[in-house]
């Protein structure tokens, strides 16, 4: 099941950088608990000026992709790093 | 933390950016139409006016427009009173519209009425976020920035208004000597120090670039506003002033190579037109310097010329380069942040036009280098098409923000990168995702 909504939330786009949450590295930890899919996640910047958007893309996407209801947690420790993007991403930014 | 949460009104903000776009191409063709008046005397009434235009009706608003919309956003607190921008702007651009008409016909009253407007709308607008920045609870060199620069904002806004006001009643004599301080209090104290502090937030947020310590940021910044509070001491003595010319063209020079520093760290390595822009403003900074210099020693068309690449160039290319980032988000914001448009929705990016951007841009950096040229060769000939390319690509680079209100974004969702959830994954990242627990 987690595997699924982390799939699912591949689907879900930073609309400035045109690349997934997952692979940005935002997703800190997806979890099945009997009150829902518990998804931990931070943000690029506390600045970030899309903050209320991708939190609710992240519920709804997680809550249709587990059927259940969908529990976003966003922390801020640890810190975002850039070393958090995943290959792909990179090499789609750098290109 | 929620910065979201406390966005202004998409339409407070828009006013301010609408007219300012209008002005930037106005402005530009004004200087186009006057050229040989402005190369012959770099301070008369022609001159005057097309700066006081380009200054006010077109950076001053974008500027008080964008720090309307970041200062909540970057700064996480919500604006003090919505109410009192938007009769900041009103005052703002009403007095634009009067100073410049005012230098160009020749009426004081006009100018003065003008000045006051200015001076009141500034200082509406610098009190409104005083106000707002006593909630910030983290000052850091950003914050620190943008309050230092709002209050040599309504400094120099002020001592405008005290020039004009004494060109009519002459209460002090030394203020006739004054158009440097004034000069330099708003371009490199305010507007400067501004953009700079605030690139050391946009920069990284958009360019990937985390991680850059900022303790050469603070000696720029430091040298910038301190520079610019200095130039209050060249009123009463005018032969101070390359104390303040230091201070700020030392700074100025030192941002440019940490800002330099800061983007070699970015993860983005392409910088589409925004970005661009506002790296080639930087990159544009030691020529700014030298020509400034040039001025000081008193090269003939070095002030035209420096003029032009301070404004024109460090100042416009910036705003541009910036509008072209958060036009786009404005209004993708506006169009398709909620629920019921997802699926729908474009990238930021795709709301304007890549190829209009693009020449836009050119035209203004050609056109930007050929006005400095046509100073330098005292050439109205030169500066008048240089000013008619600029004003082109200033009108294309409107028409381009404009539009991104009605574009809908055409790229289709399976051809863009990292748009659908891949099959079994092996990526190390996917893999630490799932397994990190709190």
């Amino acid at each position: 099941m987690e595997k699924t909504v982390l799939d699912a939330l591949r689907g879900v786009l930073d609309p400035e950088f045109g690349i997934s949450v997952v692979d940005l590295g935002l997703i800190y930890g997806v979890e099945v608990q009997p009150d829902g899919v518990h998804v931990r996640m931070t943000l690029t910047t506390p600045s970030c000026p899309l903050h209320d958007t991708i939190l609710e893309d992240v519920e709804r996407t997680a809550a249709a992709a587990s059927g259940t209801r969908a529990i976003v947690e966003l922390v801020w420790e640890p810190a975002w790093v850039p070393e958090r993007i995943s290959p792909e991403a990179l090499a789609q930014l750098q290109a | 933390m929620n910065a979201s949460h406390h966005a202004p009104p998409f339409s407070l903000v828009w006013r301010h950016l609408a007219l300012a776009l209008v002005a930037f191409p106005v402005a530009l063709a004004g200087l186009a139409w006057a050229a040989p008046e402005v190369v012959a005397n770099p301070r008369g009434p022609e001159a005057l006016a097309v700066v006081h235009l380009f200054a006010v009706g077109w950076v001053a608003l974008v500027v008080m427009g964008a720090l309307t919309q970041m200062i909540p956003v970057v700064l996480a607190v919500p604006l003090a009173s919505h109410r009192a921008i938007a009769g900041s702007h009103a005052l703002t651009a009403l007095g634009a519209l009067a100073m410049t008409l005012g230098f160009a016909t020749g009426t004081p009253y006009a100018l003065m009425a003008g000045g006051a407007a200015v001076s009141a709308g500034f200082a509406i607008f610098v009190a409104t976020l005083a106000v707002t920045l006593r909630g910030v609870k983290t000052w850091d060199l950003t914050a620190i920035a943008v309050a230092g620069a709002l209050g040599l904002m309504v400094t120099g806004g002020l001592l405008g208004a005290l020039m004009a006001a004494n060109q009519r009643w002459v209460f002090w004599p030394a203020l006739f000597g004054a158009m440097p301080a004034h000069a330099h209090l708003l371009t490199v104290g305010w507007l400067t120090a501004l953009t700079a502090g605030v690139s050391y937030k946009l920069l990284p947020m958009f360019s990937l670039a985390y991680g850059h310590p900022q303790a050469v940021g603070r000696w720029a910044l430091g040298l910038l506003l301190g520079g610019g509070a200095l130039w209050l001491l060249t009123v009463p003595l005018p032969a101070a002033w390359p104390l303040p010319a230091a201070l700020q063209g030392t700074g100025g020079l030192i941002y440019a190579w940490d800002a330099h520093r800061l983007l070699g760290r970015r993860k983005k390595r392409r910088l589409e037109t925004g970005l661009g822009m506002a790296a080639r403003a930087i990159a544009l900074l030691p020529l700014v310097v030298a020509t400034g210099v040039a001025a000081a020693l008193g090269v003939p068309g070095a002030a035209g010329a420096y003029g032009v690449l301070l404004l024109v160039g460090w100042i416009g290319w910036t705003l541009v380069g910036y509008l072209y980032k958060i036009v786009p988000f404005l209004v993708w914001v506006q169009r398709f942040s909620r629920p019921e448009s997802a699926g729908k929705r474009p990238l930021a990016t795709e709301l304007v036009d890549a190829r209009l951007a693009r020449v836009a841009g050119d035209a203004l950096t050609i056109g930007t280098l050929g006005m400095a040229l046509g100073f330098l060769g005292q050439h109205p000939g030169g500066l008048r098409a240089s000013a008619a390319l600029a004003a082109a690509g200033a009108l294309v680079a409107a028409y381009d923000l404009f539009q991104s209100q009605h574009r809908k974004g055409a790229t289709p969702t399976w051809k863009r990168p990292f748009s659908t959830p891949s099959a079994a994954s092996s990526t190390p990242n996917s893999a630490s995702a799932s397994s990190i627990s709190g």
